[in-house]
């Protein structure tokens, strides 16, 4: 949901132009060592200044000779540096512990429920874009008439509704009063459709308005006046030639909205109870399961990083200018 | 300025906030309820149109009695005070590290540009949950999060600006006959990297209010019983089918007020007719 990196700043995360695909590739498994630390070390500080773990792990009525027990048994009575280098070690193998309240491992458990989540941004990506690219360009190619300016309108409205209100909207009226839609949970298909919907909704009304005002430039531009000179259709002019235009800022988006879609499952999923990594982040946070927690953040770390790498590539091949620039 | 008015979505979008600050700032205009008060007793009292509403509570009042008018516009005071605080934050931040590393060039920009990257693969509302999970969450620590969370578009957009400038005549022009560098960037790049910050400004202030209440939404905003918008959305979900009305003013105002940061950015955007696209 978090709308930061505007489709005005994706710019800036272009690939890195000199050297190629291979420089690139190095470039990003860098950026993912730096964010994956990085977030783990704030983590591991936050937690450790905001209380003594000790002292949760050993439950509400422990003595204090059972709290010191579970201190020594964690390592919590190390130095500090001592246990953020224990830590360290622990990640790099992937050891996150066990979670305090089921003791199953930490990681295994964000695992399972990743599915899920990934399933929930696989589709809103593909709904939103098949919806969402085509309204744009009817979009642009009808913009001084009453459609293109009812669609703009309608797309800007749309984006001014953050989800979990949209999430509440759809929940009421599908959901409540017309009962045509499960409106919690997870595991069939029609579960899907809500949250699918409420995440969808912002996502198409960004793709309507990146994929106009792409094509709409375009539309400007000598070599579409030059292609209907030569005879080209307005038709074929418009999804062949003007389309084209607004690929790049659209694929950029994309692989910048499907990292969001995956952390900003948070909110949707609980809203819905649907079962993914996202519900299961704010209720282990709510226990104060740091493993879980942990494990969480750094999985959805890897995997964001992962993803804007795999964009960048594509990138790079779609847009013949990225290679040659130095 | 009678320019930028002359543009209709400027107009609608600065007096409309204009109007919300005003209802925000003073509650007593609309009510003489507090936020706080419960008045168990009037508990689920719908507005004052419908029936069994009354006049006493105009917009009804939630589950404890509290009227719902009061809390809206508390609430706002919340979610304003954040958005535009955070946002502000956030682009001195920007304009100034923007500023260093377009005009220096060299490995100031290329830490300022990685580092831009790098967060923007930063999973954000997670790291941001995580925090306000674990050192609890007051007005500071919500303000600090947002603008750190907001830093990279006005950081890159003064960036790309100021290092276009860079080259310009004028700008060699002044280095040539002595001008230093503060003097250079304070009276000729500042005023251009103005106007697109003034519009990425705008429209920050409405996705910070959103973060704000998608935190208070999921319970790790401002602490209860100090009203929020995404905080009172939350409570009022258990009343959905019953009290519409817990939700429906919060979730009306918190649109509103993105509307009209939505207009007023994309007004500014054509009436001062600056691309906010980095490159």
């Amino acid at each position: 949901m978090s709308d930061l990196a505007t489709p005005e700043a994706v710019g800036t995360r272009g690939p890195t132009a000199a050297g190629g695909v291979l420089r690139s590739a190095l470039v990003w498994v860098l950026r993912l060592l730096v964010v994956t630390l990085g977030i783990l070390t704030i983590l591991f500080f936050l937690l450790r200044l905001s209380g003594d773990p000790a002292a949760v792990v050993a439950g509400a009525g422990a003595t204090d000779a059972q709290v010191e027990q579970v201190r020594v048994s964690l390592g919590l009575d190390q130095p500090l540096l001592t246990q953020y280098a224990q830590f360290l070690a622990d990640t790099a193998r992937l050891d996150f512990g066990s979670s305090l309240l089921t003791d199953q491992p930490a990681l295994g458990m964000v695992l399972d429920r990743m599915p899920a989540t990934l399933l929930l941004a696989a589709i809103t990506i593909v709904v939103s874009t098949l919806i969402g690219v085509p309204l744009g360009v009817l979009a642009a190619a009808r913009h001084r008439r009453t459609t293109g300016r009812l669609l703009s309108l309608l797309a800007a409205l749309l984006q001014a509704v953050p989800s979990f209100l949209l999430g509440i909207l759809l929940l009421l009226v599908l959901g409540l009063h017309l009962g045509w839609l499960p409106t919690y949970g997870s595991g069939t298909p029609v579960h899907l459709v809500l949250p699918v919907a409420t995440l969808a909704a912002i996502t198409i009304a960004r793709i309507v308005r990146l994929t106009r005002s792409g094509v709409l430039q375009a539309l400007g531009q000598e070599f579409t006046g030059a292609a209907l000179a030569r005879g080209a259709t307005r038709r074929r002019v418009l999804w062949n030639h003007a389309l084209r235009n607004a690929l790049v800022p659209l694929t950029a988006f994309v692989t910048i909205e499907v990292a969001h879609l995956i952390s900003g499952a948070v909110i949707v999923e609980s809203l819905f109870a649907y079962d993914g990594v996202g519900r299961q982040l704010v209720d282990s946070i709510f226990r104060r399961d740091y493993p879980v927690v942990q494990a969480t953040v750094f999985v959805i770390a890897v995997l964001v990083v992962l993803i804007s790498a795999a964009g960048d590539l594509l990138l790079h091949r779609l847009d013949p200018r990225m290679r040659r620039e130095a | 300025m009678s320019r930028l008015l002359r543009q209709p979505a400027v107009a609608v979008g600065l007096l409309g906030l204009l109007a919300l600050l005003v209802l925000v700032s003073f509650p007593g205009l609309v009510t003489d309820h507090g936020p706080n008060t419960q008045t168990l007793s009037q508990r689920l009292v719908p507005p004052a149109w419908m029936d069994g509403g009354s006049s006493e509570h105009l917009l009804g009042t939630d589950h404890l009695g509290r009227d719902i008018a009061a809390r809206t516009l508390h609430g706002g005071r919340v979610s304003l005070l954040v958005g535009f605080v955070a946002a502000t934050a956030a682009s001195v931040l920007g304009i100034l590290l923007g500023l260093v590393a377009g005009y220096r060039g060299g490995w100031v920009d290329r830490v300022v540009t990685e580092a831009a990257n790098v967060w923007l693969a930063f999973p954000f509302l997670v790291l941001a949950i995580a925090t306000v999970a674990v050192v609890g969450s007051d007005l500071s620590v919500l303000v600090v999060l947002l603008a750190v969370a907001a830093w990279v578009t006005p950081t890159a957009i003064t960036r790309a600006a100021t290092a276009s400038l860079r080259g310009e005549d004028y700008v060699h022009a002044a280095i040539g006959m002595g001008a230093s560098d503060t003097h250079i960037l304070r009276s000729h790049v500042l005023r251009t990297v103005m106007a697109p910050n003034l519009v990425v400004w705008t429209l920050t202030v409405g996705t910070l209010v959103v973060i704000e209440g998608a935190l208070s939404f999921l319970g790790l905003g401002v602490r209860p019983p100090t009203a929020s918008w995404g905080s009172m959305l939350n409570d009022g979900r258990a009343y959905l089918e019953t009290a519409w009305w817990l939700v429906a003013f919060p979730g009306a105002a918190l649109t509103l007020t993105v509307a009209l940061t939505n207009l007023l950015g994309d007004g500014l955007r054509d009436a001062l007719d600056v691309r906010t696209e980095s490159r």
